[in-house]
């Protein structure tokens, strides 16, 4: 029981975090508010694209495990208070704005908490049991027990004889893995419990996002629909998680590895940004969409491409749109 | 997917016929009818781009470069649940605010109710908080007590191997593609000459062989290729392999050959206690060439081995060229041989008493008599036996054998055709060779188990 709350008290440590990150973040970029929910989105992939340099970096020199949860446990120490020093008036602003919407809506909102605690235990308690399971918590715990990066086989244990290069882009175990070594908990529960509970919540967060910007934008219920989308959307899953092709299996029952993520965070995050530069000319999310996919390649292999073909696709009508404008204003110049 | 499927064949398999493909149409259509023209156009301007991806030619293209299977994954750029979802929450939300609760409550219910879950999916919780079988936990444990938390080889039927290192990477499992002792534990070949199992703990680095406690005659299998117990847990027995033993073992074997049959066969019987070690070549069949290398290679390896003494299948005792080629060799030689064709008879060695009874017809009451009393001089007794008993043999031989006192450690038989190994009542392992053209020198080995401590979990 102490290590579960161990462990999900590091999942509110590890939002916060990636929070305040992302606040520092947009405040930086977009140099004005940004809805919280994608703040802790554009968090959380930065915070894994910024683990992806770290990473690279003690692969390249020494490939032990320690030596990069110092340097990761240093890179928190500088960036935490940063962080919140830069971002605090947002943060406030937003925590007061958030404590206000829970006053009015508090029913809404209990139901909304009520459906993300009632998917993070079941995804938690219903966790396959398959080969990508070995491997993906077979490389936590091989890396945490041997102190190694990248070492040794995660389905033996046997010396790797040299460095699988699209393996070692996606740092995503790793993180897991330096998590592990950090608190002491078992890279088990780290994968089953945190990672499991961390996809439900910010699936959930990019849902009311998605669901705000695309359907509800002008409705007067903006909110509770977009909280009605969720619980519903969460509700679907169970239907459409009987076919191993569809990402409602991999969000159920393989909620930890990076393919769920990808499926449902990334993917969600891709279409919000890409929803956003269209409907209004906004360049500097387009900084936002550079810092996205770099996060994604630090995801997975699979989350590289998919984020890559996303943007791609749903760009086409923004570039489309300022090919017209820009043809229009060249023939008026030439008129 | 494999690569030869087309693209409709992944569209098909993505959404298998599910009635939810013709709601997220409705949602689409629904969708497109709310927006302004420019979200329209947009839209438009979407799925001609997909068109670019969602083709035939570019899944073969991904399938050229080694993704075909993960192809499927581009579909969930399209966000289906969740315009399903507004297509859903704008029927609920039509109600007054009042019963849009109620309304919502319902839909969440129909749809939980219709998706194929159970109760007991959301309200069994798993049996430890790593949600792994107990018994990963239990052998991990155990191994990591034998080896005083030292990294190991671990080898089983993959009930264990498969998930233990999600909890203890400490402990190495075998290459996949070393299936040798794959086939001899998850095929539960219960008949693996000692040999083969020798040969596959040599090739897989194995320490530690894990073993379900229900299989009941393969760890006496495993015992007689020269491992042993080390401990146990609720369901497994632990097996410890002398492998600074085995490999002089392995090696010294591979190196001796014969016919077309290979490397020579040891196999161990382990007993407690027993300070010595004899070593008796079994043999059961020469094949009827008159090739003399053939005989003389047999005499080579037999000398190489230097045994206690040669035990030979009474089968062969009528075989002329064996009389004619070898007894008086071996009496040249100094190694004594004895051959079960008279119906009792016992060679009495210091701690182990190797008794010989031909089984061809019906055993005689004083025979049985016989065996019976060397049985309550309290010495273990390797039994050799002309012919092999079945499994469903009731006779009084196997009743005599399997009562309670009885210290009958093993069994050495013939069988025809082929190696067969199967229990005597519940304890005893029966170990027959065949009596045609193998050619295969079986060396039995008696030696003593270490009294080691074994260590329960």
């Amino acid at each position: 029981m102490i290590l579960i709350c161990r462990t999900l008290l590091l999942l509110f440590v590890e939002l916060i975090i990636e929070y305040s990150f992302g606040t520092m973040l947009s405040k930086f970029i977009i140099k004005k508010a940004v809805n919280p929910c994608l703040n802790l989105l554009m968090g959380f992939v930065a915070y894994q694209a910024l683990f992806q340099v770290m990473t690279l970096a003690v692969v390249v020199t020494t490939r032990v495990l320690h030596h990069l949860s110092m340097v990761w446990a240093g890179c928190l120490i500088i960036l935490i208070p940063l962080s919140f020093w830069y971002g605090h008036h947002v943060m406030l602003q937003q925590l007061k704005e958030t404590v206000s919407i829970l006053r009015k809506k508090k029913w809404v909102i209990a139901l909304f908490f009520l459906v993300m605690i009632a998917f993070c235990y079941y995804v938690s308690i219903n966790g396959e049991q398959n080969d990508d399971a070995n491997y993906y918590i077979g490389l936590m715990t091989t890396t945490v027990d041997t102190d190694s990066l990248f070492q040794y086989n995660a389905y033996t244990g046997q010396e790797m004889e040299s460095l699988y290069l699209r393996r070692v882009l996606a740092t995503f175990e790793i993180h897991s893995a330096v998590l592990s070594q950090m608190t002491g908990i078992h890279p088990l529960l780290i994968a089953r419990i945190f990672r499991a509970c961390q996809n439900v919540i910010l699936t959930s967060v990019a849902v009311v996002l998605c669901s705000k910007v695309l359907f509800w934008q002008k409705d007067a219920f903006a909110i509770e629909k977009s909280i009605y989308t969720t619980c519903v959307f969460w509700m679907l899953q169970m239907p459409f998680s009987h076919s191993i092709y569809t990402a409602a299996h991999f969000l159920l029952y393989r909620t930890y590895e990076a393919k769920a993520f990808t499926a449902n965070v990334v993917v969600l995050l891709g279409l919000y940004l890409c929803v956003t530069l269209l409907r209004e000319p906004k360049e500097r999310y387009f900084i936002f969409i550079v810092i996205y996919l770099w996060g994604s390649a630090a995801l997975s292999t699979s989350a590289m491409g998919i984020a890559l073909v996303e943007c791609v696709l749903l760009l086409m009508p923004v570039w489309i749109q300022r090919w017209v404008a820009r043809r229009k204003q060249e023939k008026l110049h030439a008129g | 997917m494999q690569a030869n499927y087309s693209l409709w064949n992944v569209l098909g398999q993505y959404f298998e016929n599910s009635a939810l493909l013709p709601l997220f149409v409705l949602a689409l259509i629904w969708i497109i009818n709310k927006w302004n023209k420019d979200r329209k156009v947009a839209f438009i301007a979407i799925a001609c781009g997909s068109v670019l991806v969602f083709n035939e030619v570019a899944y073969r293209f991904f399938s050229a470069i080694g993704e075909g299977s993960t192809y499927y994954r581009f579909l969930w750029i399209i966000p289906l649940v969740l315009v399903v979802a507004a297509f859903l929450v704008n029927y609920v939300t039509v109600a007054n605010a009042g019963k849009q609760y109620f309304v919502l409550a319902l839909t969440l219910l129909a749809i939980w109710m219709f998706s194929g879950q159970t109760g007991a999916e959301w309200l069994t919780l798993p049996e430890n908080i790593y949600q792994i079988e107990p018994d990963v936990i239990q052998v991990s444990d155990l191994l990591m007590k034998l080896t005083d938390n030292q990294a190991t080889y671990l080898i089983d039927d993959r009930s264990i191997s498969n998930t233990i290192r999600q909890y203890n990477a400490k402990v190495m499992c075998t290459d996949m593609e070393l299936a040798d002792m794959d086939m001899i534990l998850q095929g539960n070949d219960t008949n693996a000459l000692g040999k083969d199992i020798q040969n596959a703990i040599n090739n897989n680095r194995s320490r530690y062989i894990a073993i379900n406690k229900e299989d009941t005659i393969i760890y006496k299998v495993m015992e007689n290729a020269g491992i042993k117990l080390a401990g146990e847990t609720d369901h497994y027995r632990l097996y410890y392999v002398h492998y600074k033993q085995l490999i002089p073992d392995v090696e010294e074997m591979q190196k001796l050959s014969i016919g077309e049959s290979g490397q020579t066969n040891i196999e161990y019987v382990p007993i407690q206690g027993f300070t010595k070690r004899l070593e008796y070549v079994y043999i059961t069949d020469f094949g009827t060439t008159e090739n003399e290398e053939v005989y003389k290679n047999v005499l080579k390896q037999i000398e190489e081995m230097q045994p206690d003494g040669i035990i030979i299948n009474a089968e062969l005792s009528k075989n002329s060229n064996w009389h004619r080629k070898y007894e008086t060799l071996l009496e040249e030689q100094g190694i004594p041989y004895y051959c079960n064709d008279t119906e009792f008879q016992v060679i009495s060695e210091d701690e182990i008493e190797i008794c010989f009874i031909d089984n061809r017809r019906t055993i005689s009451k004083t025979a049985l008599n016989s065996l019976e009393n060397l049985m309550k001089e309290g010495k273990p007794i390797l039994l050799v036996l002309s012919e092999n008993i079945s499994e469903s043999d009731s006779s009084d031989l196997v009743k005599l054998i399997s009562k309670p006192n009885s210290t009958v450690i093993q069994v050495l038989s013939a069988k025809q055709d082929t190696f067969q190994k199967n229990l005597i009542g519940e304890q005893i392992l029966q170990f027959a060779t065949p009596t045609d053209s193998n050619q295969l020198l079986n060396l039995i080995r008696i030696e003593g188990l270490e009294p080691d401590e074994i260590i329960v979990y």
